[in-house]
């Protein structure tokens, strides 16, 4: 009964967690302009961000050893530091992002305006970085954000035409009135927000964080393949109801309060503070994930002793990281930067930089030296390399995409 | 993980222990193998003999050119005051239980680290030396060192086996050229056509070492098929 509830909260605790600034913004921003027509590439994304976390989560749960572990031991320190380097400057954009998004949606609720709010937001996430256990930080956080199934009751309130809706989800299709290369960009940013590297980073060091060994296996897969889908189901909510809302009005979304507006028309006051206490969870849990992943990941590559399971004078200079990150992204957000266009950015970024971890973690989970008997199977193995195919398509068409299109516009 | 100690048998030193992590008799992490320090033994017999840490062992693995010469610079300039600013921490291998998917010391980490104090040969040095033929003709370059652990009087030691050479193309740290069963297809084929013209050089087929001029020189017929450390 024990091992049932600890599968049952680390499954809800992964629905909740999966959702971060990312989603919530390019999801809806999806909906309003394209319905639920891109429904596919987050059904596409959830079940990449599948098959990546469950082989880091494999790595690290039969080796001990973290993505970037992996990353410096493969590629050797040259091209690691390149990689680092890559990979850090999207996932600080992504911090940034995500306390942004904090701010944001503590704005809605206290009519301050969020650059105020963000010292304080960002003072908060370190102290949880420095403070709070691990295992508290991931559930409680992930617990308050299963509060954004409301954008699931909401889309059922607002009594959409259910079989159009499904018929948008079907076939591969657009609107008349947009182009098929925005099509194709808004299709990138939909999978960079489903497959962001820093969920990665987060999950595999998460798990030598709470010692996971080859017993835990079952453990970790029921989460990623239950919990994250189900966290997909969340993201297509908010399309959909995105898409109900704003889609006959030809009205695009730009601000986090309008995400939440489809909820407080069909639910109104109650659905609305519901909804921001999801938007709160959601993007603080990412922010403490994020800003974790920098500090991981550095010490990782460097040998640093890292980890919230020792003691933080134990691990100095992991904490050093964290602190630096956090003043950093504070630094950004204060220059007035749209935390929304610093959203947008991040996600396309993430679809760049995703192959660069990606690939050393499929040749880990093949070598026998590490894995023994858990080696990929073939199921694992056809699936790695059909979204190696994607994810390094994805990469390449990013940034051409972005410039053709002028991110969308 | 396989529960075997890789050091008690056949290894591939890039491959196998270079760049792991260094963790201490209680769990807690130490460093990284930055590098490793080779000796030649009294017998005139190569070997592994610690592991080297710290910034000194690895900003000149970033290279002597481009980057890694800059970053070299900036490394001095910002100790240049520290006599020891390129003595890199030292290990000893006998410290050294079991080496799987990281180094575990047999040691708590309090103090383990201590400067290497003289310059020695390291593993680096070896790494990325051209490899000629009798004419002069470039036959490729090291990618990687054999290691095999063996039993002389008065005690264990970790003896250079041979090298594996091939012409340095990308994706060399990645094993595929000596594990033809790693899947996934598709890489496996790709790597292992890049790495079509890498082999084994045994020690004892190298006519000449030369460290100070950094070429390795082999008569013809030395270069043997690669196969799996151990195998």
């Amino acid at each position: 009964m024990k091992k049932f509830f600890a599968v049952a909260l680390g499954i809800l605790t992964a629905i909740g967690g999966f959702v971060d600034i990312g989603d919530l913004v390019t999801n809806a921003q999806v909906g309003a302009r394209f319905g639920l027509s891109m429904g596919w590439v987050v059904v596409l994304g959830v079940l990449g961000i599948c098959v990546f976390a469950e082989m880091s989560g494999r790595v690290a749960a039969v080796s001990g050893r973290a993505t970037f572990d992996i990353v410096r031991e493969r590629l050797g320190p040259r091209m690691g530091m390149a990689n680092l380097t890559a990979s850090m400057a999207v996932t600080l954009l992504t911090f940034v992002a995500e306390i942004g998004g904090v701010a944001l949606s503590l704005q809605l609720v206290s009519s301050v305006s969020y650059l105020l709010l963000v010292p304080f937001v960002a003072f908060a996430v370190w102290l949880i970085l420095w403070r709070a256990r691990f295992s508290l930080m991931e559930n409680v956080l992930g617990l308050f954000g299963l509060a954004l199934v409301v954008f699931g009751v909401a889309l059922w309130q607002l009594g959409p035409d259910w079989s159009r809706l499904l018929h948008q989800l079907a076939v591969v299709d657009k609107p008349g009135d947009e182009q098929w290369r925005t099509w194709a960009y808004y299709a990138v940013a939909l999978f960079g927000a489903a497959l962001t590297p820093y969920e990665v980073f987060f999950f595999s060091s998460g798990g030598v964080e709470e010692r996971w060994t080859a017993k835990d296996i079952g453990t970790m897969r029921a989460n990623v393949f239950i919990g994250f889908p189900l966290g997909g189901l969340l993201s297509l909510a908010i399309a959909g109801s995105t898409a109900v809302v704003f889609g006959p009005l030809d009205a695009s979304v730009d601000t986090l309060g309008q995400v939440g507006l489809p909820v407080a028309l069909a639910l109104g006051k109650i659905g609305l503070a519901v909804a921001i206490i999801g938007f709160v969870a959601a993007t603080l849990g990412a922010a403490c994930e994020t800003g974790l992943s920098v500090g991981y990941s550095i010490a990782q590559y460097r040998g640093w002793q890292w980890g919230k399971y020792v003691r933080p004078d134990v691990a100095a200079r992991f904490h050093l990281v964290l602190a630096l990150a956090t003043i950093l992204a504070t630094g950004v957000l204060l220059t007035t930067v749209d935390p929304i266009l610093v959203t947008e950015f991040s996600v396309v970024f993430s679809a760049v930089a995703l192959p660069l971890t990606y690939f050393p973690i499929l040749v880990v989970a093949n070598d026998p030296d590490y894995m023994g008997e858990h080696v990929n199977g073939r199921m694992a193995n056809t699936l790695g390399t059909v979204y190696l195919g994607l994810i390094l398509v994805a990469a390449v068409a990013a940034i051409p995409l972005m410039v053709l299109t002028r991110m969308g516009a | 993980m396989t529960d075997d100690d890789r050091l008690a048998a056949a290894l591939d030193a890039v491959l196998h222990l270079l760049d792991r992590q260094v963790v201490d008799v209680d769990g807690l992490l130490v460093c990284k193998v930055d590098d490793v320090e080779l000796t030649e033994f009294d017998d005139g017999v190569l070997g592994a003999t610690a592991l080297l840490a710290g910034p000194a062992a690895l900003v000149p693995r970033y290279g002597d050119d481009g980057y890694g010469r800059i970053l070299r610079d900036y490394w001095h300039r910002l100790g240049g005051q520290q006599a020891d600013r390129d003595d890199p921490y030292r290990i000893d291998l006998a410290l050294v239980e079991r080496l799987g998917s990281g180094v575990e010391l047999s040691v708590p980490r309090d103090g383990v680290l201590v400067r290497q104090g003289q310059r020695a040969k390291r593993l680096n040095d070896l790494l990325q030396m051209p490899v000629q033929d009798r004419d002069g003709l470039p036959v490729g370059r090291v990618l990687d060192v054999r290691l095999e652990h063996e039993t002389v009087e008065p005690g264990e030691r970790i003896r250079v086996t041979g090298l594996v050479v091939g012409r340095g193309r990308p994706g060399s740290y990645l094993g595929y050229d000596r594990r033809p069963d790693m899947g996934p297809w598709l890489v496996s084929r790709i790597l292992r056509f890049l790495h079509r013209h890498s082999g084994f050089v045994a020690l004892g087929d190298l006519d000449e070492l030369d460290w100070e001029a950094g070429v390795i020189r082999v008569h013809e017929g030395a270069l043997r098929p690669l196969v799996a450390a151990g195998s």
